[in-house]
């Protein structure tokens, strides 16, 4: 187990150098140069060296790698930028976004789970029947329906026709903030982001236990006579969960763009609208840092998939 | 075995090659007796196309599809009005005998927008997965076929574009580069080629295990004439699959990108576009011939590509289980 782990993180490594490193390019061909802009225009008329003197105070003239390397070292530090548009510490600007943004794709993906998995283990035990067809063509729709429409249907029907849910935000104003209100508020926006994730869910499950349902321990678990429900849930269903592991890892890019998509269309306060109230306002360093913690984050639940897989399969260590 | 040398001989082990390679996988690929009794199959692919050819959903997502490709290249003759005309006597009017699914904002007529709105999706689909597939096959040929460290290389710059939300970094990039549809489609090939680099990279790595790579190489094949006559032709079914999916991938990124007011400019019509005015409560509420017909359109063609995708993996695979 010891080797595996050394060699997933030898592998990470140079991954999470790669992610930084695009970050940086993508910082270098943001339009604008930070040297000049946090100045006044009469500055820069009254002091021709100004600019000079600026770019060497913030590093500007040294060398690309070096440049690189600094960064590195802000970034270990907790230093993720300034914002362009409010001139504040980008990290402060993200600290009221994460919580939101959090509940919202938790619970997205805890629907998802607790309906994806029964319905790709049903679809498997049925294989062939209607249900199979029905739940295959189902979850082919619900990816196949782009998110921002989804959610429009959903204020449509529940919150202008049938009046039964708010149509965005996280709470109603005027009223002290409560768990019912926020979950008034959750329903909507988290079935929809679920939507998304739940067809793969289904479909990854369904393979999976055809596979393992087709192994020599589960005829022998059958041919031993133990019944029909010992089979599945004794001897199958745990082998045939472990390639969720990595499902939910991969699908986690998915998650994100669906959480901005559904975050903008429902207006919740969360990363991802501030993603595109970034863009609208090109505020070029916020962006970038949400698109770096994402894709580090994307790579820490890859490890955490790959060594929890490892745990519970031991063929996958060698 | 004396090997001798000279295009003759080189020809007909090619040849032999062929032949062992394409029975053996037809003798794999025969599952019922239909597939006997009919001519007899030539080649993997035909035997796919004709397994594609009973999968009824992708059948009728085919013809779908290419109605709605002849709609977009004959736009100009289908569409009822110029897309583009305003008629400020009737904005959002409902869906009148003139009209048939209304008029937008600036009075011109929603329907004629959808059918020329199908061109930028159409395009993009196509463009950006094309693109997509194509810098993955090679990077995935490459990678598979030398091993070692460029392998390695390219397997990690695969993990690091796989890690990228490419949503937000597409958004970002259309942002500072621009929004037109060259750009939408540069973008998106550029950060939707790693799945076709695995996929590509895995069979080339069991492909050339092979026998008949070996005997190829024997009888004198250049590494070039390897990957492209032996390699490639086995990735061709795959790498159909996911290119179509991927073009699916491209026509929901590229109505995401329209819907925020980042994709094709104003006033040219795209489906994604249509919805952004669906932003507004109002227009959600009281003018839903404004937001439904395009919605309805991009999820149908998405819906058509992913079981056409659906299809032909059923049809080139034969391990799938359903």
């Amino acid at each position: 187990m010891l080797a595996y782990l050394v060699r997933r993180i030898i592998i990470a490594f140079p991954v999470l150098l790669g992610i930084l490193a695009l970050t940086f390019i993508l910082v270098q061909m943001l339009p604008g140069d930070p040297a000049t802009v946090l100045l006044t225009p009469e500055e820069m008329m009254g002091d021709p060296g100004l600019i000079e003197r600026r770019r060497a105070e913030l590093g500007l003239d040294r060398p690309l790698p070096v440049q690189y390397v600094a960064w590195l070292g802000e970034l270990a530090k907790g230093n993720l930028g300034t914002s362009f548009h409010r001139n504040v510490p980008v990290t402060e600007m993200l600290a009221p976004r994460v919580m939101p943004t959090l509940i919202l794709s938790g619970t997205g993906m805890v629907i998802a789970l607790l309906i994806g998995v029964p319905v790709g283990v049903a679809a498997a035990l049925r294989q062939n029947t209607k249900f199979d067809y029905a739940s295959g063509v189902g979850s082919m729709v619900a990816v196949s329906v782009p998110t921002f429409f989804q959610g429009l249907i959903a204020i449509y029907v529940f919150s202008i026709w049938l009046g039964w849910l708010p149509s965005g935000g996280m709470r109603t104003l005027g009223i002290p903030a409560s768990g019912i209100d926020l979950l008034k508020h959750l329903i909507l926006p988290a079935s929809v982001l679920s939507a998304v994730l739940m067809g793969p869910y289904v479909r990854y499950t369904r393979q999976s236990l055809l596979d393992v349902l087709r192994l020599d321990h589960v005829t022998t678990a059958k041919a031993k006579g133990v019944p029909r429900w010992g089979v599945v849930v004794k001897h199958a269903l745990r082998n045939s969960l472990i390639p969720l592991t990595t499902v939910l890892a991969v699908q986690i890019p998915a998650l994100l763009a669906g959480t901005v998509i559904i975050e903008y269309v429902f207006t919740w306060p969360g990363m991802g609208r501030l993603v595109i109230e970034g863009i609208n306002s090109r505020d070029y360093p916020v962006i970038l840092a949400v698109v770096m913690i994402t894709a580090v984050l994307v790579l820490f639940f890859n490890f955490i998939a790959d060594v929890t897989a490892a745990i519970l399969d031991p063929r996958i260590r060698l | 075995m004396i090997r001798q040398d000279g295009p003759g001989n080189r020809l007909d082990v090619d040849a032999m090659v062929e032949a062992a390679i394409s029975a053996g996988e037809a003798a794999i690929e025969i599952q019922s007796v239909d597939d006997v009794v009919a001519l007899p199959p030539r080649s993997p692919f035909r035997i796919g196309i004709r397994r594609f050819m009973k999968h009824r959903l992708a059948l009728i997502s085919l013809i779908y599809l290419a109605l709605l490709g002849l709609m977009a290249v004959f736009a100009p003759i289908v569409a009822p009005a110029n897309p583009n005309a305003v008629d400020l006597t009737s904005l959002r009017s409902a869906p009148t005998s003139d009209h048939l699914l209304g008029t937008d904002s600036a009075g011109r007529d929603v329907l004629s927008r959808i059918i020329f709105g199908a061109r930028v999706s159409l395009t993009v689909g196509t463009a950006a997965a094309v693109s997509a597939a194509g810098l993955g096959t090679l990077l995935g040929l490459i990678a598979g076929f030398t091993r070692g460290w460029v392998d390695t290389i390219i397997m990690r710059l695969v993990d690091i574009f796989l890690s990228f939300p490419s949503l937000i970094v597409i958004l970002l990039l259309v942002a500072i580069l621009g929004p037109s549809v060259t750009t939408i489609v540069i973008v998106i090939a550029f950060f939707e080629w790693p799945t076709a680099c695995r996929i590509v990279r895995q069979m080339t790595l069991a492909l050339r295990e092979h026998d008949f790579v070996l005997a190829a190489r024997a009888s004198g094949s250049s590494n070039f004439r390897i990957m492209r006559r032996h390699i490639l032709s086995g990735v061709v079914s795959p790498l159909t699959v996911v290119t179509t999916l991927l073009s699916a991938q491209a026509i929901l990124l590229e109505a995401a990108l329209s819907f925020l007011g980042l994709g094709v400019r104003p006033p040219q019509a795209s489906w994604g576009g249509m919805l952004n005015e669906a932003q507004s409560i109002t227009v959600l509420e009281r003018f839903p011939w404004l937001w439904l017909p395009p919605g309805i359109a991009i999820a149908s063609t998405v819906l058509a590509i992913n079981f056409i995708g659906d299809g032909l993996r059923d049809a080139f695979d034969p391990r799938q289980t359903r």
